[in-house]
């Protein structure tokens, strides 16, 4: 963000508000593009993922190709569909849930480092303010829930409340691991140090548990199966999105996609090297280099073709892991059976909350002593 | 550094905007065709008996009751982690976050032994219908 001003303001001859606000532009403009088009391949990729692990083929129509346009017509389709108010609900709330749910998880995307210098905003505090931040959808969803006025969306609301803030503390707790080695809040700093020492899944032996359980708690928190619970479309007939439709509906289903991509990301970044290759194969994505660079007072990214694909090649490699993890979730969804609601509380208080527990334990213990896996 | 917390203002009023524009939007295009049945809360079928906007199982009070504190402990736990690893006298370091933990862990164990951890939390049923 800071670079693009530098560069825009180079490039204009402009100084103050208006490069500021052109690269404020630039990055909602390409974010907003990035989301859509994620999400729009997300939910064809669940599709096909789920069709071809059923043994059949799904969209294959649409488009020519594989159903590709698919998504793109369900979209169309959304836009041209009725917008219907509960005659009991509470309007205000009924109308303004959906963008509290949505605008949470969007402001979390700001701080997603997907490869050095590109990160909209380097905020000091990255990983806590994406626990925060991915915290408000549950506001919205329980306005959605209580303002619908139907028992279904009020379960599946309450539901979803209890099952989400419980899985925060698994998910905060496997979280303080990493940050302890590392001694950064920041994302792009996860990257630096693992293109330096090695991933941190193999930094300690408490470090796979603690992206295990990681792992666990994001989807629950992301309200995938086996934990999705607050929408169990046997029982609940949608949950709290019972009484949405059109493009009001379509934007819990756009939240829940991006943040099974942020919580990916996370795993990606904090566990498994972010835009590093294993080993650090040929320095991809390593952002120390990138900030000595910008240290040295080169605004642009930009000198020598090699650096260029180096830097930039780590968007490849994050965005590989990130779907790689986003597969998995899609793989868990159509093989385990969902859970009971007491199961699920079980799990995560019973079980992961004890165990993230003990990997910041763990993980303080090596860091004291100097041991580990990997050289410090 | 309290600059780069304008892009999140600017992304949460950008993110609900991204919400309106296609509902405003769709306005041209949606049809609006209420009636008495469309617009009745959704019961399978089933004519609404009573409102839904009722009071809580007081079990989610106790789950989101039982989050905040340990949501709060945890917390606490970040700065200590975050520095951790420079801290001039590691071994201080480990030992107070040691006892903080252990304080943590006591508290998990005496909410699992009264049985608040327990979705559904067992009751003497006998007793209760004495006290009732």
């Amino acid at each position: 963000m800071n670079a693009l001003v530098a560069f825009l303001s180079d490039l204009t001859g402009l100084e103050g508000v208006l490069p500021l606000s052109m690269a404020y532009a630039v990055c909602i403009g390409s974010l907003l593009g990035f989301i859509t088009v994620y999400a729009m391949f997300a939910i064809w990729m669940e599709r096909k993922v789920a069709a071809h692990m059923q043994v059949r083929y799904g969209p294959m129509e649409t488009g020519g190709w594989h159903g590709w346009a698919q998504s793109v017509a369900d979209a169309l389709k959304l836009l041209f569909k009725e917008d219907i108010f509960p005659s009991q609900a509470n309007k205000f709330l009924f109308a303004i849930a959906p963008a509290v749910v949505f605008c949470g998880v969007f402001a979390g995307f700001i701080v997603i480092p997907f490869a050095a210098g590109i990160q909209i905003a380097s905020l000091n505090l990255g990983v806590f303010f994406l626990i925060s931040i991915a915290a408000v959808e549950v506001i919205g969803v329980i306005m959605a829930g209580w303002a619908s006025n139907s028992k279904y969306s009020l379960f599946g609301a309450v539901r979803e409340a209890a099952q989400v803030v419980s899985y925060e503390l698994p998910s905060a707790t496997a979280l303080i691991g990493p940050i302890l080695i590392v001694g950064s809040f920041q994302l792009g700093d996860f990257n630096t140090y693992q293109a330096n020492h090695g991933w941190l899944i193999l930094h300690n032996p408490f470090m796979p548990v603690a992206a295990l359980c990681f792992f666990i708690s994001s989807l629950a928190g992301c309200k995938r199966a086996p934990f999705d619970l607050p929408e169990a479309e046997s029982e609940l007939v949608s949950g709290f999105h019972t009484e949405y439709s059109g493009m009001r509906f379509s934007f819990f289903f756009l939240e829940e996609y991006a943040s099974m991509f942020v919580a990916s990301v996370l795993m990606a970044t904090l566990f498994f090297g972010g835009t590093t290759l294993p080993f650090n194969i040929g320095d991809i994505g390593n952002w120390a280099t990138y900030a000595e660079r910008a240290a040295a007072g080169e605004p642009s990214v930009i000198s020598g073709i090699g650096d260029f694909l180096r830097t930039h090649l780590g968007i490849v490699v994050l965005l590989l892991k990130t779907f790689f993890f986003i597969f998995i979730q899609m793989w868990l969804r159509w093989t385990l059976p969902r859970l009971r609601v007491d199961q699920v509380m079980a799990l995560g208080y019973k079980y992961l909350l004890p165990w993230g527990l003990v990997t910041v334990i763990g993980t303080a213990c090596f860091e004291a002593f100097g041991w580990g896996w990997l050289p410090h | 550094m309290l600059q780069d917390y304008h892009a999140v203002l600017v992304f949460l009023i950008t993110g609900v905007a991204m919400v309106c524009t296609p509902l405003i939007l769709g306005l041209l295009f949606r049809p609006k065709n209420d009636y008495a049945e469309k617009t009745m809360p959704y019961e399978c079928g089933e004519d609404p008996i009573g409102d839904a906007q009722i009071r809580f199982d007081m079990r989610f009070y106790t789950t989101a009751l039982i989050f905040i504190i340990f949501e709060v402990e945890i917390a606490f736990m970040f700065p200590w982690a975050h520095v951790f690893n420079s801290a001039p006298d590691k071994l201080f370091a480990l030992g107070a976050g040691l006892i903080f933990i252990f304080i943590v862990f006591l508290g998990l164990i005496v909410d699992w032994a009264k049985g608040d951890l327990d979705w559904v939390k067992t009751f003497d049923t006998n007793k209760r219908r004495v006290q009732d």
